[in-house]
């Protein structure tokens, strides 16, 4: 139970963090990298679990 | 002895003080009645409650739950006018961001009220649950020695640890997988509803049509468990009464006869007496729902008509968000209402084992 509490609090914290971040963002030419990077972050976290299946 | 003062004497013997307890503490139209009162009414043919007021109860009490959710549906309406101001002034704050971030910090306060709102309705939701099986858990003790005590060995024997243990496995399985899994689900509705893009949208709604189908699932398993075991047992009974039945009056010379009549009248006031506090049981766990139902979906009522309001108002986002919470309420009730009618269903299994006697 406390593992999916943990993924649960994960999710929120990444994903309320990085849209602040990616409101604050400076209009550049890296800020759509920045953003394709934030996505592959979230992905990560998302799929976090699965480490308990692999391992 | 007459009959009447038969099942008085046995009601009596009868230790109905728990249910009734939960029961008074339900405040329901229905919380003055109790076992005994409700089996005199059967046997006399009177009503067994008033119609006209009991509805009139229920109409008060949704529209007095729906009046006292109006509260949130207005600070939430309130910050989605903000919002909506906010998004159409925001070039002259010279920079978009700072309208963004003010759209977002509104989009937190609205989602802080949703979640403290919902875990009330979760927590109510799992009390509701947690008291139904505590019910079912005083009653089959009740029950079981009356269905025995009237011919029912083997569906007494077989029915009392498969309903016992469906009763106990499935509180477990609601209290700490699906619930959980419909408050995460929630969860993830709420973020999706503060950010532009949706991360996790697809996610919840899987979580939460997986709660609510392997709720459905469980019911139907457990419950078509014990309906067949039921159902031969019950034959397999009816073969031991009439066998008795038939060797007593046959076998037995001159007295059989009278014996076997009165043998019958015996089992008849005990399938009397076995119905009556079933049926009594069946309202305990009305009454139990009754009041949760009804805060559920005048909950459930406020957010959707929420949503229906912010959408023209600009906030997207927001309402879409409402709208699953809406709906998450909405599974909450269909929990509730599934695990109520699998435990109707194991109390109807039980009266109707043995009521008449062929």
């Amino acid at each position: 139970m406390s593992e999916v509490n943990e993924w649960v609090k994960n999710i929120f914290m990444i994903v309320v963090t990085l849209s602040f971040v990616e409101i604050l963002l400076p209009d550049g030419e890296m800020s759509k990298y920045l953003k394709y990077i934030f996505s592959l972050m979230i992905l990560a976290v998302i799929l976090a679990p699965l480490r308990y299946f692999i391992a | 002895m007459d009959y009447k003062e038969y099942i008085s004497q046995r009601l009596n013997e009868l230790n109905l003080n728990e249910l009734e307890e939960i029961m008074r503490s339900t405040n329901t139209p229905f919380s003055d009645i109790t076992g005994k009162s409700l089996v005199d009414n059967f046997v006399t043919g009177k009503a067994l409650f008033d119609s006209d007021y009991m509805i009139n109860t229920l109409k008060d009490l949704l529209l007095f739950e729906i009046k006292s959710g109006l509260i949130l549906a207005v600070e939430v309406i309130a910050i989605c006018i903000f919002i909506g101001l906010l998004r159409s002034i925001s070039s002259s704050f010279g920079e978009k961001a700072v309208s963004d971030i003010g759209i977002m910090v509104c989009s937190f306060v609205v989602i802080g009220l949703c979640m403290k709102n919902f875990t009330y309705t979760y927590d109510l939701c799992a009390d509701t649950i947690s008291t139904m099986t505590y019910t079912m858990q005083i009653l089959l003790p009740i029950l079981i020695p009356l269905l025995i005590s009237m011919g029912g060995i083997t569906s007494g024997s077989v029915l009392n640890p498969l309903m016992t243990a469906s009763i106990t496995a499935f509180n477990t399985i609601l209290l700490k997988v699906m619930l959980p899994m419909l408050f995460i689900s929630t969860v993830f509705f709420l973020i999706n509803g503060m950010t532009e893009k949706s991360y996790v949208k697809t996610l919840a709604s899987f979580l939460r049509s997986a709660a609510a189908i392997a709720t459905g699932l469980c019911a139907t398993i457990f419950s078509g468990l014990t309906l067949l075991q039921g159902f031969v047992a019950k034959s397999a009974d009816g073969l031991l009464i009439n066998t008795a039945r038939f060797s007593l009056s046959n076998f037995v010379p001159i007295v059989g006869g009278f014996a076997a009549d009165s043998v019958d009248m015996v089992l008849s006031c005990m399938a009397v007496i076995k119905n009556g506090i079933g049926i009594f049981g069946i309202l305990v766990l009305c009454s139990l729902l009754i009041m949760p139902i009804i805060k559920l979906l005048a909950i459930g009522v406020v957010y959707k008509f929420t949503a229906i309001v912010t959408e023209p108002i600009g906030a997207k986002n927001i309402s879409g968000c409402l709208n699953e919470m809406g709906n998450a309420t909405i599974t909450l009730v269909v929990i509730l209402i599934l695990t109520s009618m699998m435990f109707l269903i194991f109390i109807s299994v039980l009266i109707g084992i043995g009521g008449a006697v062929q």
